[in-house]
């Protein structure tokens, strides 16, 4: 029996016992598109990819946490971000190291930190899916405020993903004053709060809603499934803000254990090749490579107005604003 | 080494690996009380809050009732199929909690009449009332054979069976029944896998929130407390109130049956059949409708095979530990040596209570320091989880059987001189070969379904299959999630259902 | 006034026969003592009687009314006007000294005066005055044994069944309760069927002493001594 247990116990042991030729890579992409992309490196470069990934909307494991938790005693090497806003905080929590990838080269400064400590690619933009049948259709954030669309449009939890960045990003860009105003005139224009973005597409494709600012993941899955909708990227005219990007972002752990294979899965992260197959796969992200084909129901960055915002201050600002989001929520 | 010695080492083992990462982080929250009111003053604090509360005595009262009901015509008529009836309300608890729930949105979709009564209370407490339906019926079963058939007929004598039933036989199975309630309370107040398929805001998905989304440490670990309080709650009702309560067990050689009238018998049986496949047929069938063909099936086996053979061994060889400490544990609390045996008892009692996310997150706080980073990098970690969480279990099933064993048998051998570990070795190891056999399987399945504790502290790249199933949730095909809910499935049920026939080949040679 | 005739009785999943042809008649207010090792069939003809099971073949018959034939019951026990005293006693150990007392007379809606009247003059006649409240854990096994044998008569049956009811007292109080039967008995005139497997007990106790042996009876004897 006591030898049994023995050998169980030494089992255990040895299972998690780090390897040489390893890395270990946190990652809050969707499982779903991001493993075959580690898979093909692992094939690629015989390096052993020992990774952590998020489970649904951040609001479980949240492997933010764990880098948070072991900044003392770091486990990973790579941390692979579906949005730019995590890196910000944990850059600003002294978790990074600085890393100028080579593949960095031709992705645009605004989705890249000043210091080098992440870089975006492969990205999501947010736009509004649209129901078929909708007679008013929006073609600006701001048209949650507009009287004729009252009741008409569903916005996801301000308090989580993309949805934060997006109102944290309208605040750095309109200034708070503005912001709030327009906060206070989307409650009264009664738009309804799912608890998800892929909540809010399943009631648009539905009709129960006529609109709803989701990311483009979302309203390309509903569309790709037959579900009578359609998209407008919102904002696009002269002199109008643009539509948010939220790229993907990838980072180098501070005392990262592995850091000469982390460097090179960042760079494969980075290359052209990751992004094509990003943008074929189900998830459709845009590419932020130049030349690099993109999903074909959507358009390329180069040809989108894009909102011009500093993702660092975007982070400081979804802090600071997360109490008054919480009342707005509660009123 | 004396008994006494040998106690204390094993209580120290205890209370180092699981007990002190709770009382650590309970120290690290004092002072910080000022958090915990702000967080109960935002409204969807103390919203969760109350939906936990509200969810959770709701939960428990249905369950309560109705699975003392299922319990009683089980144990107590001479209706036919009893076990088959027995064996599909089981089902769902041999699971992790969210499959079911996935089957739901399978079979309802997401949008639509049912599909709005289903994303919410009814939906979450359908759930979770099909899940833990079997605790008070197997709680009830097991008490009903312990009744002294006696006690009913003597009031037989007296009165009908309606008031056989109310007055004797009910008030005497009364403390399982209260066990049942408050088991069923503390683990549907900690469950939220459930609540978050079907988008429903409960307190510990609160505190996971507060861990996960805000990066707030001190947060997560004040939201905790209120849940710890109420763990400390029904450890104080457990120990001081129903302890005294459970009159001693003993087995008899009959039960006391109730014959119903043959029609009776015919509707009683159409109508359990009917609840039981609604709750538990109907969301499998939403799995396998969504699945559609056999290549699929094999798509997802291939995905998942790497976190499924990580599920097998960690179950397998981590129920085989476990069965060893509860034989230990057992043993130390059976032999009430002074103060320690009490100590043990309710360290386990209180580790099976707190809710895991409390326990995950409190052993990521303690076993994430530099210089014992062995544990936290390797699946120790995860093992130190099951092992806090489910080693009750196995250790009062083991306790159960020593109480059934007559102290002579101990007796004659201290006559001959036999120490406490030839005792143990010769007395008690080999009249327990049985339970050992039923406790690796409870064990075995127990950490087959765990996720919650898992996904907390799992090193990387040794994910399990519930993990691995929640992971692909966000954007995974839904013909994909629905086969590896199936495989989850079969994994758990082929081993059972071995199980059962070994035990029943056994019994009948 | 109970008669069993030619009665047969065995397990439904077992073939061994428990009573064999069994012929046995019990008279108002008589003492019959059946006597015989573990295993004769003599706690089945108190379970028979009681109600709790059937004969397999054969009748019996409560005043000449037929209450149970050829594995029919046409009588539940709460019906048949008989009280027993078990073995193990079977006292309720969720209900006190008062409430096991006072079970029979509730079930038979009696008014709440006249039991707790009732309840006080059977618990003094079983010497236990001032036991209302106690627990039932916290009793002697002679006290156990007088609160079982107060529950018994308090509803006034016509007759009781006792099954080996002293068998785990020390002799002194067994002799002192088995004295406090019999007294009772003739008092309180109810029929006796009184099952033990002592034959100091049963020549005290039956004006009929019965011997079984393996289901059938070997011997009926006219107590002399009586």
């Amino acid at each position: 029996m006591s030898r049994i247990i023995l050998i169980c116990l030494l089992s255990f042991l040895t299972l998690g016992a780090s390897q040489n030729g390893s890395v270990t890579v946190y990652v809050s992409q969707d499982q779903v598109f991001s493993e075959p992309i580690l898979k093909d490196f692992e094939k690629e470069t015989g390096i052993k990819v020992k990774a952590l990934y998020d489970s649904e909307e951040s609001k479980s494991t949240g492997v933010m946490n764990r880098l948070l938790a072991e900044k003392r005693n770091p486990q990973a090497d790579i941390y692979w971000a579906n949005e730019p806003i995590r890196a910000e905080i944990l850059r600003n929590r002294g978790i990074l190291a600085p890393y100028k990838s080579p593949n960095a080269k031709g992705i645009d400064k605004v989705f890249k930190s000043s210091d080098n400590t992440w870089c975006g690619f492969s990205a999501r933009v947010r736009l509004f899916i649209v129901h078929k049948d909708a007679i008013m259709k929006p073609y600006s954030v701001m048209d949650y405020a507009n009287s004729a669309l009252e009741g008409k449009g569903v916005i996801a939890n301000p308090l989580f993903g993309t949805s934060t960045s997006h109102i944290s990003a309208l605040f750095t860009y309109l200034g708070e004053k503005t912001a709030k105003a327009f906060m206070k005139k989307m409650k009264i224009n009664n738009i309804a709060i799912s608890t998800s973005n892929g909540e809010s597409a399943d009631f648009v494709a539905s009709g129960k809603y006529d609109f709803a600012l989701v990311d483009s993941d979302d309203a390309i899955s509903r569309l790709r499934s037959g579900k009578p909708v359609e998209f407008i990227y919102p904002d696009q005219k002269d002199r109008q803000m643009g539509v948010f990007v939220v790229p993907n972002a990838v980072m180098l752990i501070k005392g990262a254990k592995h850091s000469t294979n982390a460097k090179k899965l960042f760079d494969y992260l980075l290359s052209r090749d990751t992004e094509a197959k990003l943008a074929k796969a189900d998830c459709a992200q845009i590419p932020l490579h130049k030349g690099v084909e993109g999903p074909k129901e959507l358009k390329s960055i180069s040809d989108l107005r894009v909102m011009q915002v500093d993702y660092a201050q975007v982070a400081k600002e979804m802090v600071k604003i997360q109490p008054y989001l919480k009342d707005w929520l509660a009123k | 080494m004396s008994q006494k010695l040998f106690s204390w080492i094993v209580f120290t083992i205890i209370f180092f690996i699981c007990v002190s990462p709770v009382a650590v982080m309970v120290i690290e929250a004092i002072g910080k009380e000022d958090i915990l009111i702000q967080l109960l003053h935002s409204k969807e604090s103390l919203d969760s809050f109350f939906n936990s509360l509200i969810l959770s005595v709701f939960v428990s009262f249905m369950t309560t009732l109705i699975g003392t009901l299922v319990g009683l015509i089980l144990g107590k008529t001479n209706i036919s199929l009893k076990k088959a009836i027995l064996f599909l309300m089981l089902i769902p608890l041999l699971l992790p909690p969210y499959i079911l729930a996935l089957g739901w949105v399978d079979m309802l979709g997401v949008v639509g009449f049912f599909s709005e009564l289903l994303f919410g209370f009814l939906g979450v407490s359908l759930v979770l009332f099909t899940l833990y339906l079997p605790i008070p019926v197997l709680f009830v079963l097991f008490y009903l054979k312990h009744i002294n058939p006696h006690l009913e007929e003597a009031a037989y004598i007296y009165c009908d069976k309606k008031y056989v039933l109310s007055r004797v036989t009910i008030p005497l199975i009364l403390p399982s029944i209260i066990l049942s309630f408050l088991l069923v309370f503390i683990l549907s107040f900690g469950e939220y896998s459930v609540a978050n398929v079907l988008r429903y805001s409960v307190f510990p998905l609160e505190s996971f929130v507060q861990f996960s989304a805000f990066y707030n440490f001190d947060g997560a670990i004040m939201m905790a407390m209120p849940m710890l309080l109420i763990a400390l709650f029904v450890l104080f009702i457990e120990q001081f109130y129903l302890e005294k309560r459970i009159f001693k067990y003993k087995s008899f050689d009959y039960i006391h049956i109730f014959k119903l009238e043959n029609n009776q018998k015919i509707y009683i049986v159409a109508i359990m059949i009917f609840c039981a496949f609604f709750m538990v047929v109907v969301p499998f069938w939403g799995l396998f409708s969504k699945i559609g063909s056999v290549d699929i099936f094999l798509i997802a086996f291939v995905k998942c095979l790497d976190s499924l053979l990580h599920s097998l061994l960690f179950a397998s060889v981590s129920a085989t530990i476990l069965t060893f400490f509860a034989f230990i544990a057992a043993y130390i609390v059976y032999s009430k040596v002074f103060l320690v045996s009490k100590l043990i008892d309710m360290s386990l009692i209180f580790l099976f209570i707190v809710p895991s996310t409390v326990l995950g997150i409190a052993l990521i706080l303690f076993w994430n320091r530099p210089w014992i980073d062995f544990v936290y990098t390797s699946v120790l970690i995860v093992f130190f989880g099951y092992f806090a969480k489910y080693l009750f279990l196995g250790s009062k099933l083991i306790q159960h059987r020593f109480t059934q064993m007559p102290y002579s048998m101990v007796e004659a051998a201290m006559i001959f001189g036999a120490d406490w570990k030839k005792i143990l070795k010769y007395i008690f190891l080999p009249a327990s070969y049985k339970v050992l056999g039923v406790v690796f399987i409870v064990f075995y399945i127990f950490i087959l379904r765990e996720n919650t504790i898992t996904m907390l502290v799992y090193p990387p790249g040794y994910e399990t299959l519930p993990v691995y199933i929640v992971t692909q949730m966000a954007n995974g095909k839904e013909e994909i999630i629905a086969a590896l809910c199936i495989i989850m499935t079969l994994s758990a049920l082929i081993p059972f259902l071995l199980a059962m026939m070994l035990f029943r080949k056994k019994e009948r040679a | 006034m109970i008669s069993i005739e030619d009665v047969y009785f065995n397990h439904l999943d077992e073939s061994k026969e428990i009573l064999k042809g069994l012929n046995l008649q019990i008279k108002s207010a008589q003492r019959v003592v059946i006597i015989g090792a573990s295993g004769s069939g003599k706690t089945t003809i108190l379970r028979l009687i009681a109600g709790f099971i059937a004969p397999t073949k054969g009748l019996i018959k409560f005043d000449e009314v037929i209450i149970a034939k050829d594995a029919k019951s046409y009588l539940p026990p709460y019906k048949r006007g008989i009280s027993m005293v078990f073995q193990d006693l079977a006292l309720w150990p969720h209900m006190n000294v008062e409430e096991n007392v006072a079970f029979g007379l509730k079930m038979k809606n009696i008014p709440k005066n006249q039991i707790n009247e009732d309840v006080k003059r059977y618990l003094s006649m079983v010497d236990l005055q001032n036991y209302n409240y106690k627990r039932i854990e916290n009793l002697s096994g002679g006290e156990q044994q007088r609160v079982a044998l107060a529950r018994a008569l308090i509803v006034k049956p016509k007759i009781v069944l006792m099954d080996e009811p002293l068998s785990s007292l020390d002799e002194d109080l067994n002799k002192q309760l088995r004295r406090k039967i019999v007294s009772l008995q003739k008092k309180l005139g109810f029929s006796l069927l009184y099952v033990t497997h002592n034959k100091e007990e049963a020549k005290e106790i039956g004006e009929r002493i019965i011997v079984m042996k393996d289901g059938v009876i070997r011997e009926k004897v006219e107590n002399v001594r009586l």
